[in-house]
């Protein structure tokens, strides 16, 4: 794995009242974030609250209309989704999965742009230990990949690029539970390492169990953000959360942190 | 509290039902639609007949063949429009209808040239029809490349025939002959400007009826227009005739005009783009601009005669200018998008600058519509068959989506389908209502057998549905998509209104989808499939994306309408207090099998449940 | 129909069939090339081959360039304006793929005005750079140098190409890129450098085409446009993605025109085509209901 500085100027990810529109409808309305190196920002919404825009727009795939997004203090705003790959924010997107007419090695070769040839092939050897369930099928075309094997395979291609951020979007999607368990891990472990992860999810259950923080996100606005504790508790003064709920949700936090 | 709920619903639909019976019958009336420009056309046809009088004569022949090329334009212009499909075979099919027409026309005796109109035209709509139907297997980029090959085809196998063309110099077409001020070139106009504003006007009546929005929701959301019960390639079949038949007659026009047809070149591939290039320049999404745009395409090469100036060279400027044009009204969308405010509510968001240049653009008034008083209508529908989906199966590439899975919806049940994401809830729904085939499995609506009857006639056989994210067209208003289709009974539209006042979206009625928050679009769906008088309603996911208060108030209305009118409900959704409140059965799925099914206190009392929604291992 | 069909007048049939197809893969080439990368069918490809051969034939017949030199010059026209047209379609993500296409086709007209105002008014035919004379008999068919050579050149570009898409660092990227813009994008990989570069190569492939084509048919805009038509429709089979589907497609468009035009079977004056048309509509309708049931899977 790519090790990650943790110099002074790593100040991580800061995004400052960004905006994104969709068509003429405001996705989002001028959304506040932080996250820093080695933290996961969970963020949870319900849907149409904007989660997939904001990550888009951090990512420079979808064009913001106002704000800011810095990565170590340099601001990224006017880059274009290329830069911003390169300088480390890299998006894993829910609704696109893989390259589906590329086989699954040259999947993690698409991640290693200005690698050289044999660190390509390291980095792919790694990420093959580490999805041993994509070594077997590791010529096949991906669009023949089931959905889980497919997104392992979107989250092996970014990690390819040793992004120093990453964003993913909906983890556990149409995902069968063992491979969610799984890939919490292979999440927790990236963020162990000094990365940045930035984590939208539906299911409270996984996001609680992952994040440090989380911004709740309703109609393209934060409406809270707070430690994972704080959250639980505010779903469930807000009724989100069953106090049957709390339960699970305060054994899912203390067992992982 | 649910208890409580059902009661007041239960009250409010008496009071209705009185209400009906106090006699204030439901009357149909007309569909209000937004107004076309008619002016526009007019405007062009005056100026035109002021030409008449003015111009001299070589350029009243320059704008008879405007008129050709308007009407061209405006039959390339409806499948573009309407289905979003770029024919390129324009120019060939003027051509087949020119030729023929002149071929059988050529004698001169007004019954020659009659037949000589009549087999162009057909001919040409023919081949145009048959083009539609091919749209229906193959679409977009290989549509394009069919119409090319059908060009070519038509260009290099039918145009040399030397017999069928009449060789170089032609087969000659009667003309009026006159002398004098209305001599043969301003009796031509006059007759070509006749027939094009007849025509016109035929496409503008048309276009005012609610045959738009079925068109537009045909092109625009196939899968909406199959959940209002469309027949999807009959109004396939009609653009593309209504299209082959201007074409045919722009065709005649262009060998009545000529007194020849031109020579073959003048129907090559290159003019089917210039051709092309006429609606797409006006915008698409106005037929009037056709005309002067048309106008402008003809007049420009008469004006630049003088100056010499290379064929390529002044086709690929018009073309270039054309799609500058066409597209610089989205570059000036994107700079109001730029200046404008956050507005927070619909009617801010209606009256933002942004929509206004909008609402321009589509030709429709954006305006809070006033309260309006709506009619009470007739609550009770007879319900009395049940959906019965029975071991329905379906296979995606090897991966079980749903795996034999049995449901019930009897007349008045309440049913909620709960699980993950990826559980198959909605492969079930559309297996059930048709939009994907099951692999195994069987499914009745009462005694009859649906299963392999398609989405459209389910619908219309009394299933109702809606998208989790809506099928609507975005071009189309509140109104037009909710009133697009096929309706069961004669009360279409007043119940309709009603229902879109019961919802509380009348005051968004007459603005385009495009700027209709996402929650308004799912009301939209259920007032769209509720006035259909459905026996059977299925709603995916109605409230994700809604506010709290949202929520409350739609099951408050879905409660009470669906006490007054018994029909059967299954609801996907993955908000426990939607489905607690609105059903009374429930199932659960996991990986496209039902983990459990029954009352819905039973239901959630089950350990296994609570464990699904928070994402943990469970199997079934 | 059938008219005394014997095996000399069959091959030589199927001879010109393989040389009339060699000219449609030629043009093939640039339209595959620019559509792997970003969808857009590139009809500006009979103008970059047109203006190609244009440049070629004023730098070889009129300033007595040498023919390598001129067919170098030529080349490197066509890669910069198709760099520039590959610039504009980067201005052009928001339009429709099919304005766009229609974007190129203006092009093409702009290039075949410039090429009739460079060109002399005549009908001229550039010379082959394989030699004007020379050739081989097979069978009852004269095939000079010139075929031969364009045919050899054609084999090579096509499994050049093919490798270096299907093989190659780069042909991943540009692969990505075709399958989702926006994913290979935020991987970093710089997507508005590999559309210039990309359709940089198809306006070097297109001049190359112009080039080995117009010796044959003289440099007429309207005929290579048709050119272009036919391995258009001969490219479509392998949906416009694969140079060798589009390399075989074009030579059976070559084939069907050949054996059906060329003297065995008569249809009469004009409908020599209809057998190639014939084949050419199947192979669009079976790509298209093809790829129709893939993007069905795919979603």
């Amino acid at each position: 794995m790519a090790p990650t500085t943790n110099s002074p100027e790593a100040t991580g990810l800061e995004v400052r009242d960004l905006k994104v529109f969709h068509g003429v409808v405001p996705a989002v309305r001028g959304v506040d974030l932080e996250c820093k190196p080695g933290q996961i920002l969970g963020i949870v919404g319900p849907n149409g609250a904007g989660k997939t825009s904001l990550l888009s727009g951090i990512a420079g795939v979808k064009k913001t209309s106002g704000g800011h997004v810095l990565l170590d203090g340099r601001d990224m705003s006017r880059w274009p989704a290329y830069r911003r790959g390169q300088a480390g924010v890299v998006m894993v997107n829910e609704r696109r999965r893989v390259f589906p007419s590329l086989s699954v090695r040259e999947n993690l070769a698409a991640g290693g742009w200005g690698l050289g040839k044999a660190e390509v092939e390291a980095r792919a050897e790694q990420m093959l230990d580490l999805f041993p369930r994509l070594r077997e099928r590791e010529d096949v075309p991906s669009f023949r990949l089931s959905g889980g094997e497919q997104r392992m395979v979107s989250i092996a291609r970014a990690l390819m690029t040793g992004a120093r951020c990453l964003l993913l979007d909906e983890l556990s999607l149409g995902l069968a539970p063992r491979i969610v368990a799984q890939l919490t891990e292979v999440v927790r472990q990236l963020a162990d390492e000094g990365r940045i992860v930035i984590l939208v999810e539906q299911y409270v259950g996984v996001l609680l169990q992952l994040a440090d923080h989380v911004s709740i996100l309703e109609r393209g606005r934060v409406k809270f953000t707070g430690q994972t504790h704080e959250t639980a508790l505010w779903l469930q003064e807000h009724g989100y959360l069953k106090p049957t709920d709390m339960a699970v949700v305060e054994k899912k936090i203390t067992s992982t942190h | 509290m649910i208890g409580t709920k059902r009661n007041g619903g239960a009250a409010v639909a008496d009071d209705s039902a009185g209400a009906a019976a106090d006699g204030t019958p439901a009357r149909p009336k007309k569909v209000a639609l937004p107004p076309t420009r008619l002016i526009l056309p007019v405007i062009v046809l005056c100026l035109g007949l002021s030409g008449e009088f003015i111009l001299p004569t070589h350029l009243t022949y320059a704008a008879s063949t405007a008129l050709c090329y308007g009407l061209v334009g405006l039959g390339l212009y409806l499948p573009l429009a309407a289905l979003r499909e770029l024919p390129l075979n324009g120019a060939a099919l003027a051509g087949l209808s020119a030729y023929l027409f002149a071929y059988n026309a050529s004698g001169g005796s007004a019954g020659k040239t009659v037949i000589g109109v009549i087999i162009g035209v057909g001919v040409c709509t023919l081949v145009s029809v048959a083009g539609g139907l091919a749209s229906l297997v193959v679409t977009g980029l290989y549509f394009t490349v069919a119409s090319l090959v059908v060009q070519i085809g038509i260009e290099k196998v039918v145009f040399s025939v030397g017999k069928l063309t009449g060789g170089a110099a032609g087969r000659g077409v009667a003309q009026p002959d006159f002398t004098g001020y209305f001599n043969t070139n301003r009796v031509v106009f006059l007759i070509a400007g006749v027939v094009c504003l007849t025509i016109t006007t035929a496409v503008w009546r048309v276009k005012k009826t609610k045959t738009l929005a079925n068109w537009v929701m045909t092109g625009h959301q196939p899968e909406g227009a199959d959940a209002v019960g469309i027949r999807r390639w009959v109004q396939k079949v009609v653009i593309f005739g209504l299209s082959g038949l201007l074409i045919g007659v722009a065709g005649v026009l262009f060998a009545f005009v000529n007194g020849t047809p031109p020579p073959p070149p003048q129907f090559g591939v290159i003019w089917s783009v210039i051709f092309l290039a006429i609606p797409i320049a006006s915008g698409m999404r106005t037929s009037s601009a056709v005309w002067f745009v048309a106008a402008g395409f003809s007049a420009l090469p008469i004006i630049l005669e003088s100056h010499h100036i290379n064929p390529n060279l002044l086709s690929g400027s018009i073309l270039l200018v054309a799609l500058m044009v066409s597209q610089s009204q989205d570059a000036i969308m994107a700079r109001i998008r730029n200046l404008r405010r956050q507005p927070e509510t619909i009617e801010e968001l209606a009256a933002a600058e942004g929509i206004q240049a909008l609402a321009a653009i589509h030709e429709q008034p954006i305006k809070a519509t006033a309260p309006v008083q709506v009619k009470e209508v007739d609550l009770r529908t007879k319900v009395s068959r049940a959906l019965v989906g029975t071991d329905i199966g379906v296979t995606f590439g090897g991966v079980k989506a749903v795996d034999g899975v049995n449901v019930r919806v009897g007349p008045g049940q309440r049913v909620a389908i709960v699980g993950a994401n990826g559980a198959g809830k909605t492969t079930l729904f559309n297996a059930l209502t048709g939009f994907v085939p099951p692999t195994k499995g069987t499914v009745h609506l009462g005694d009859v057998d649906i299963t392999g009857v398609p989405a459209y006639a389910r619908i219309r056989q009394g299933l109702g549905r809606t998208f989790q994210l809506p099928r609507l067209a975005d071009i189309l208003t509140v109104r037009q998509n909710v009133l697009a289709g096929q309706a069961q009974g004669e009360d279409l539209i007043p119940r309709a209104e009603w229902l879109m006042e019961r919802f509380g979206i009348m005051a968004l009625a007459d603005i385009p989808i495009q700027v209709v928050p996402f929650g308004t679009r799912r009301k939209v769906e259920m007032v769209r499939s509720l006035a259909r008088r459905p026996e059977v309603l299925l709603i995916d996911e109605p409230v994700s994306g809604l506010e709290d208060e949202e929520v409350s108030e739609l099951l408050e209305v879905m409660l009470e309408l669906q006490a007054a009118e018994g029909w059967g409900l299954l609801a996907i959704e993955h908000d426990l207090r939607f489905v607690t409140g609105i059903a009374e059965q429930m199932m659960v799925m996991v990986d496209g099998k039902v983990l459990t099914e029954g009352s819905i206190n039973d239901v959630l009392a089950d350990e296994r449940v609570r464990q699904v929604y928070l994402g943990e291992v469970v199997s079934v | 129909m059938v008219i005394g069909v014997t095996a000399a007048v069959f091959e030589s049939a199927v001879i010109i069939g393989i040389f009339t197809g060699t000219i449609y893969a030629m043009m093939a080439l640039g339209i595959v090339a620019s559509f792997r990368i970003n969808r857009v069918v590139n009809l500006g490809i009979p103008g970059l081959a047109v203006f190609g051969a244009t440049v070629y034939f004023e730098m070889s017949n009129v300033w007595g360039a040498p023919v390598l030199v001129a067919l170098l010059g030529g080349v490197a026209v066509g890669a910069l304006f198709g760099a520039i047209l590959g610039l504009c379609n980067l201005k052009m993500t928001a339009w429709p793929r099919g304005f766009v296409m229609i974007f190129t086709l203006t092009a093409s007209l702009f290039l075949f005005g410039w090429s009739d105002k460079i060109l002399p008014p005549i009908q001229v035919s550039p010379a082959s750079p394989f030699g004007d004379s020379g050739g081989f008999k097979v069978a009852l068919t004269y095939v000079s140098n010139h075929q031969i050579g364009t045919f050899i050149t054609c084999i090579l570009v096509t499994l050049l190409m093919g490798f270096v898409v299907s093989k190659t660092r780069i042909g991943i990227y540009v692969r990505a890129i075709y399958d989702d813009g926006d994913s290979a994008a935020t991987l970093g990989i710089p997507l508005g450098y590999f559309v210039v570069g990309v359709w940089a190569v198809a306006g070097a492939l297109a001049a190359l085409a112009g080039i080995l084509v117009s010796p044959r048919v003289t440099l007429d805009p309207y005929l290579i446009l048709f050119v272009t038509i036919w391995a258009l429709a001969g490219s479509i089979l392998g949906g416009l993605e694969s140079f060798g589907i589009a390399f075989v497609g074009s030579i059976l468009v070559g084939l069907s025109q050949g054996i059906l035009g060329g003297g065995i079977i008569h249809l009469g004056p004009g409908l020599e085509n209809l057998g190639a048309i014939a084949v050419v509509a199947i192979a669009v309708f079976y790509a298209g209901v093809k790829r129709r049931d893939l993007a069905h899977i795919q979603t």
